[in-house]
């Protein structure tokens, strides 16, 4: 957590390979990052990192499954792919937004695409930049109810990026940023249900 | 508006340098091709179906030989060609040969008069008595006998016994001075007035003796015969020569030229005659002594008195010719017998001055006396006076220049030979097709003398005279290497060299009925060949003969002044030409332009699909729709009026630079031209941008065709060529298709008709030569198709960057994007090879081209499509491979 330029998403991209280091070195659930050539940090992208941004930039052309279908595409045979997506889409509570495109998907039905998209493949690592940033109040709550499911179900660990106190509240552990620097931890215990709206 | 519209193509300043690149690349192209690429073009007046049945089309003669008369009046001389010597070269021979369309090129070159030595022989006794002397007054006629030319008086000494010695004068001026010894009498033979003949023939001293001659009257004649060379194998398809061949054989391609070192002689193969048209007669008025006895007691032949007269002994010059014919194998002309030692006589035009309508009187030129200087010890004639050797004729007034191509021979120098006929065989020219018409007098050259009637009905024909009024026409026909030969300066002082051809009679394929595609296929056909060659052409469809009435001067050899009838050619068309593009060619640049407009439109189509929020946004504020139409419109003019403004400056410098022809219309054009194809371009994409209501606009909504998840990632590429992207998909094909049929076709007409092309496609009669500006539009098509497609794709990448790093980002590989791309490019191949190869296989087809140059040049075609594609696809995959999705999503 921390402010607009604190250096929460280029955390996030380190850790998710989206990103190289200047200096130092990374270490991702025992995947040591630094030195990794492109493609390794690709496979790796792909099999131990689901990504999930402020905006889910779903392809236009496609329907919600497709989209997330294609997210696994170079790796995995579509037979294969198509009854997971759909497996996702259902999870995620799309399950009657399978064929829908994104034009009519509403922000949050979008973010949960987004979401199920970032899941293919079996990630044990969720990462989430800023994922209510666009969103209402409601719909931020259900994506965050979701993300907490999600996490608990499948057995992930979801790292989020925000600047919302009323987020990082629903984190089990919050680091803080300022500057690009670590702050000592601050433990937060928010229940999601006693979360107030803003 | 101006400046909003002017904001907006600022802020984006790639898309809009793409776009004004292509228009200027279009401009530019079309500016620099169409004043560059200009070509002899045609234009005619006249009807050519007047006259359909010529034995050939085209005429094509050295570009000074047209007249004031032909020049005012389209009046052309029968047989002019007898005044051309030479203006043609072989290489240009060639180049008409090359012009598509070209069926049978047929050359003929005017050598010019050579003299064939022949003799009048009129034998005569001595009667049985010891001494007979005969007076013979010698005189020659020709003007349908109007003129009368004395030649000489001898006198002829015939002794029944007695020795006649002779020995010759000292060198140079050598010739035989003879005494006839009859018992103790000594008769004086004056040479050359008085020719002795005796039984015994003693040279120097009776120690040697030759045969008698046989006595009677001989007279030397040089007759002037008209060399011409022809291609004998053009020839005889364009007037059948080779079936009027009547004895021996016709010239074939294997006569060449053969040297005889030893003999310093060059023996040229020859096609002769069976008639030398000439009308000259020659009369021997023969009289007998009655006191040939006074010899003996030493009076001389002249001075004798009393003379009966014989009868009058007449032969024609045509029947002299006709019977010198048969020896002429045998003759010192032949082979390993003596050379020609005569000079090469050219001999001009006639020059008139126009009288009255349809009357003209022909002008004497001043004569020259110096003509026959034969060179010293060559053999022949060389030893007889002037008087004697001169035709008579060329005392009278002379109606054409006539020059002395003297021969530089030297004997014993092996660097020069003398000419030595070969002849192979006699050829008929009254079988020639149109003999009959041409020498009814609309031919503008033949084979035939041209036909001059007086007014009794009589005609004057040619006389001796090489600068008479009427000329013969070629009866001595060589090959080309043969007039070539002869028409070596070196050899022949003044001769014309290389340019010896005088005309090309061109025979054009294919044209059939009189027509619009007849007329355009002989206006095609004449303006490839003045354009390859800077040589004058003519058609000769449409000309008809003109009778002409042409005053003569009175002659000094008793002609009276004549008015003479001649039949004119009146040419029926007058052939202009004009240096201009020809409308084929403007054809192939504007689809130079097409392409800018593809470009253009796709870059407006872009700008439109992008902004369509913006323009939801202007309409919600009350914006009517043409003034949005009237936005984009105005943005897109303002790139073309750029893009002209560069073409402009570009053009203008390199014009002052001189690398550009000045044509100031078209380097105008640049600025309206670019502007309108700007405009064109953005007339769809502005109307577009004005449809549907501001909150449609402003809720893009992208339509999804149902269907089964992707296969694969190229999949994913081409699905993103769906929706509005097709028709970028489209365009950007569409552009790489001209450029790639463009090449194809030039590979066609190259590969299938070795760079020419000459046929009627649709209708349209087709006629060019590949020239390289044609592979230039090509390449130009082809890199404006490369920037359509390039731009294609990479708003096609740009526009989904973010999902395309949000992919990578969730694990695609960059090879993965970089397919999704190439997928997108292979659509825009497929698209643009494929109509390309079908165009060319169509445009192969309706030419009746091979398979095998159909499919080589489709290759050519879809290689041309594929290269450019590479090309496109190369920007976008950079850019792709480059993009790094941290980054690539903060932005």
């Amino acid at each position: 957590m921390g402010p607009s330029g604190s250096g929460k998403t280029t955390l996030l991209n380190l850790i998710g390979g989206l990103d190289r280091p200047t200096s130092g070195s990374i270490r991702v659930l025992g995947h040591e990052l630094q030195g990794l050539r492109e493609r390794s940090l690709t496979r790796f992208r792909a099999r131990v990192v689901g990504v999930v941004f402020q905006d889910p930039h779903l392809l236009p052309g496609l329907t919600a499954l497709e989209n997330v279908v294609s997210a696994q595409l170079p790796w995995r045979r579509r037979r294969q792919l198509v009854p997971e997506g759909t497996e996702m889409l259902v999870a995620v509570g799309l399950k009657d937004r399978l064929n829908f495109p994104p034009s009519r998907l509403s922000g949050g039905e979008r973010q949960r695409v987004g979401i199920a998209r970032a899941l293919m493949g079996g990630r044990p690592l969720l990462l989430a930049d800023e994922p209510t940033g666009d969103l209402d109040i409601d719909t931020a709550e259900e994506i965050l109810e979701l993300l907490g499911s999600l996490r608990s179900r499948l057995g992930l660990t979801v790292m989020v990026a925000t600047h919302d106190p009323a987020v990082a509240r629903t984190a089990d552990r919050v680091i803080r940023l300022s500057g690009g620097a670590l702050r000592p931890e601050e433990p937060v215990a928010v229940d999601l249900a006693k979360r107030t709206r803003r | 508006m101006i400046r909003l519209s002017w904001r907006q193509v600022i802020s984006r300043r790639a898309v809009s340098a793409v776009a004004a690149a292509g228009l200027f690349a279009a401009t530019f192209g079309f500016i620099v091709l169409a004043t560059t690429a200009r070509t002899a073009t045609a234009s005619l007046r006249g009807d050519i179906a007047r006259d359909w049945a010529t034995p050939y089309d085209l005429l094509v003669r050295p570009s000074g030989s047209i007249t004031d008369l032909e020049r005012q009046q389209n009046l052309v001389r029968p047989n002019f060609v007898s005044g051309l010597n030479g203006g043609i070269t072989l290489g240009q021979l060639g180049q008409v040969r090359q012009v598509p369309g070209v069926e049978v090129a047929a050359p003929l070159a005017m050598v010019g008069f050579v003299s064939w030595p022949s003799e009048i022989h009129v034998p005569l006794d001595s009667v049985g008595r010891a001494v007979s002397v005969y007076r013979v007054d010698t005189s020659s006629s020709s003007a349908d006998g109007l003129s009368s030319y004395p030649i000489e008086r001898r006198y002829v000494v015939v002794a029944s016994r007695g020795t006649l010695m002779t020995r010759l004068t000292p060198y140079p001026n050598a010739h035989a001075i003879d005494t006839l010894l009859v018992g103790n009498r000594k008769i004086h033979c004056a040479w050359p007035s008085v020719s002795c003949f005796a039984p015994r023939v003693c040279f120097l001293s009776c120690a040697r003796q030759f045969p008698p001659a046989p006595p009677g009257y001989t007279l030397p004649i040089l007759q002037p015969i008209v060399v011409a060379g022809i291609d004998p194998v053009a020839e005889a398809k364009l007037l059948h020569l080779d079936r009027c061949v009547n004895s021996g054989r016709y010239l074939a391609e294997s006569d060449t030229l053969s040297t005889l070192h030893d003999a310093q002689l060059e023996r040229i193969p020859v096609l002769v005659s069976d008639r030398s048209f000439i009308d000259d007669q020659f009369m021997m008025h023969i009289a007998k002594a009655q006191d040939a006895g006074r010899l003996l007691a030493g009076a001389s032949p002249t001075s004798l008195r009393s003379w009966d007269a014989l009868p009058t002994q007449n032969m024609s010059a045509d029947a002299l010719y006709r019977s010198f014919l048969p020896q002429l194998s045998g003759s010192r002309l032949a082979p390993y017998g003596f050379g020609d030692p005569y000079p090469i006589w050219s001999a001009g035009d006639v020059q008139y001055r126009q009288v009255g309508p349809n009357h003209l009187e022909a002008l004497t030129v001043p004569p020259i006396q110096k003509l026959y200087r034969v060179g010293e010890g060559n053999g022949g004639y060389g030893d007889l006076p002037p008087s004697r050797l001169v035709p008579p004729e060329l005392k009278d007034d002379w109606f054409r220049p006539v020059t002395e191509r003297v021969d530089r021979y030297k004997y014993a120098d092996p660097r020069f030979l003398l000419k030595n006929w070969n002849p192979v065989g006699q050829y008929d020219p009254s079988c020639l097709p149109g003999f009959d018409r041409l020498a009814g007098g609309a031919g503008v050259e033949a084979y035939a003398a041209p036909v001059v009637r007086l007014a009794d009905g009589g005609e004057l024909g040619p006389s001796r005279s090489m600068a008479d009024y009427v000329t013969s026409p070629p009866l001595v026909l060589t090959t080309l290497d043969g007039a070539k030969w002869l028409a070596n300066p070196r050899r022949y002082v003044g001769q014309p060299g290389a340019a010896f051809i005088s005309i090309i009679r061109v025979k054009v394929r294919g044209v059939g009925q009189p027509g619009a595609a007849a007329k355009a296929r002989l206006l095609s056909v004449a303006s490839d060949i003045h354009s390859a060659t800077g040589l004058q052409v003519d058609i000769l469809k449409g000309a008809s003969a003109k009778s002409v009435a042409v005053s003569l001067p009175a002659g000094r050899f008793g002609r009276p002044a004549l008015t003479v009838t001649e039949g004119w050619s009146l040419k029926g068309v007058a052939l202009r030409f004009t240096e201009a593009v020809r409308n084929q060619d403007v054809v192939l640049f504007s689809v130079l332009l097409v392409a800018g407009v593809l470009l253009a439109a796709e870059t407006a189509w872009s700008s439109v699909r992008r902004r369509r929020y913006e323009f939801g946004v202007l309409r919600a504020h009350g914006w009517p729709t043409y003034k949005i139409v009237w936005l984009v419109e105005l943005e897109m003019m303002q790139l073309g009026l750029a893009a002209g403004a560069a073409t402009l400056l570009g053009a203008g410098a390199l014009t002052l630079a001189g690398v550009l022809p000045a044509h100031e219309s078209y380097l105008l054009l640049a600025l309206p031209m670019s502007a309108a194809i700007a405009a064109v371009a953005a007339l769809l994409p502005a109307l577009s941008a004005s449809k549907g209501t501001a909150v449609s606009m402003i809720q893009t909504l992208t339509p999804v065709r149902r269907s089964r998840p992707p296969a694969a990632s190229w999949v994913l590429g081409l699905r993103g060529f769906r929706g509005s992207r097709r028709w970028d998909a489209l365009l950007g094909g569409a552009a790489i298709s001209l450029g790639s049929a463009v090449l194809g076709a030039v590979a066609l007409v190259e590969i299938g008709f070795n760079g020419r092309l000459d046929a009627t496609v649709l209708g349209t009669y087709l006629g060019t030569h590949v020239h390289r500006y044609h592979v230039a539009i090509g390449i130009l098509k082809l890199l404006v198709g490369g920037l359509c497609a390039g731009q294609a794709l990479t708003f096609a990448f740009l526009a989904h960057r973010p999902e395309f790093a949000v992919l990578r980002a969730l694990g695609w590989p960059r090879i993965q994007v970089i397919g999704m791309i190439l997928a997108q490019a292979a659509w825009v191949a497929v698209v643009g090879g494929v109509v390309a190869a079908l165009a060319v296989e169509g445009f192969g087809a309706e030419l009746h081209a091979s398979s095998a140059a159909i499919g080589a040049s489709v290759l050519v075609a879809l290689a041309a499509a594929l290269a450019t594609t590479l090309l496109a696809f190369s920007g976008p995959a950079i850019l792709s491979w480059q993009m790094s999705p941290g980054n690539a999503l903060h932005v």
